[in-house]
């Protein structure tokens, strides 16, 4: 019997190395077109801290003390709002029904998406964060940490963000529910990354704080995409 | 299909029922269409087409493409002119109108060659010509032993001597 496809040969396999780089790709082109949406948290961000000085005390000893820590839930806070857009779009197109019935596996395709994600969120808050950081009178030191422990830290927070992200994807104004069910996560995260930036100041290196971070991002980009591609086939069972 | 889990029944490809093991690759040999065609707004009919065809098929191309390298852009363009979208290549979809972008997710029916379309109301937002064409191609794929699924609120008219299944 004729194949389909026959007629125009040399039928190419699905290629699953193709198809990553491919939504790569288009991850990177929409993330550049679409300025605005990554842009925002990243003001947010800004602003958020700005504010501190003036809310709290302009004082140099008050504002070292809690720069660390001001930053880093500031930080936290850009990355939740940043989480809802996450899959809303593809959720609100059908290209995240187009993902479902794709042959790829759909963890990699989170994978791929919080990548991009995370460049746009958690690798600029980071690069963002020494300057606020010399803002708030902090030593050169702690805001090498503080920016060594962001960089190591956000994709943890992006990764379990995708969580909340994928569970609330069918909801219309899923926001606070992401906060919910994110945040008792993102405790240990703030932990550990304000504690970097505190144990430097108090004298020491601040590097078992950082390899902790570290192991936290690892187990998130690990398990996360599998609970997330879980959690968007759930939303579309419904 | 792979989108929705709760039904009765077993849904069977080449005699084997689907489950999550074997999925992927019935996947291969799917071609879907839904309500909404998963276009992006920000990218161009072109971009639209390369991705659906990088995430779904082989998209089987003629004279034995060089498909290693990625997706030959020619076949994308020559089937986005078969579905009269011609000079709107690079133009982002936001732009484009309803039955336009409509048509740039149909494109892909002349790309991507995979035995099964399931297609959930392909008919809306087309004009009669388009229509026309849209008739054609569903048999010719039927005439390439391809099988589609089709629901539709148009009345199909296809040339006769086709295997036809009316349900529901």
């Amino acid at each position: 019997m004729q194949q389909v496809g026959e007629k125009r040969s040399a039928v190419t396999d699905f290629s699953l190395l193709l198809a990553v780089k491919t939504l790569l790709q288009q991850e990177l082109v929409l993330a550049w077109r679409q300025r605005g949406g990554w842009l925002n948290p990243l003001f947010f961000f800004l602003l958020v801290v700005a504010m501190f000085p003036l809310g709290v005390s302009p004082k140099e000893a008050q504002l070292k003390l809690m720069a660390g820590g001001v930053i880093w839930v500031s930080a936290l806070l850009a990355t939740l709002l940043a989480a809802e857009n996450l899959f809303k779009q593809d959720y609100e197109d059908g290209s995240l029904e187009q993902l479902l019935v794709s042959p790829c596996p759909l963890f990699l395709v989170v994978l791929v998406k919080v990548f991009v994600h995370w460049l746009t969120t958690g690798f600029c808050l980071a690069l963002m964060a020494p300057f606020l950081g010399g803002m708030l009178y902090l030593e050169f030191d702690q805001i090498l940490l503080l920016l060594l422990s962001l960089l190591i830290g956000t994709p943890a927070l992006s990764f379990i963000s995708a969580i909340g992200a994928a569970l609330t994807v069918g909801i219309r104004r899923g926001g606070i529910l992401i906060a919910l069910i994110v945040l008792p996560l993102y405790v240990p995260v703030l932990i550990f990354g304000t504690a970097a930036v505190q144990t430097v100041e108090q004298g020491y290196d601040g590097f078992g704080q950082l390899a902790l971070l570290g192991a936290l991002s690892i187990m998130s980009i690990v398990l996360a995409p599998f609970a997330a591609a879980m959690a968007l086939r759930l939303q579309n069972d419904a | 299909m792979g989108l929705n889990s709760l039904y009765e029944g077993d849904i069977c490809w080449r005699g084997e029922a689907l489950t999550s093991a074997n999925r992927p690759e019935f996947q291969q040999n799917l071609l879907f269409l839904g309500h909404t065609a998963g276009e992006k707004m920000a990218l161009t009919p072109l971009e639209n087409l390369q991705v659906s065809v990088a995430l779904h098929s082989q998209g089987g191309f003629e004279q034995s493409g060089p498909a290693q390298g990625g997706i030959e852009t020619q076949y994308l363009y020559d089937a986005l002119a078969r579905v009269h979208l011609k000079g709107y290549e690079e133009t982002p979809c936001q732009y484009l109108s309803a039955g336009q972008r409509r048509r740039v997710a149909l494109a892909r029916l002349y790309v991507e060659h995979v035995p099964l379309w399931v297609l959930d109301e392909p008919f809306t937002a087309i004009d009669r010509e388009g229509v026309a064409a849209l008739e054609q191609c569903l048999a010719d794929h039927v005439s390439r032993q391809g099988l589609v699924i089709v629901t539709t609120h148009h009345d199909l008219k296809l040339p006769t001597g086709y295997e036809r299944y009316l349900l529901g």
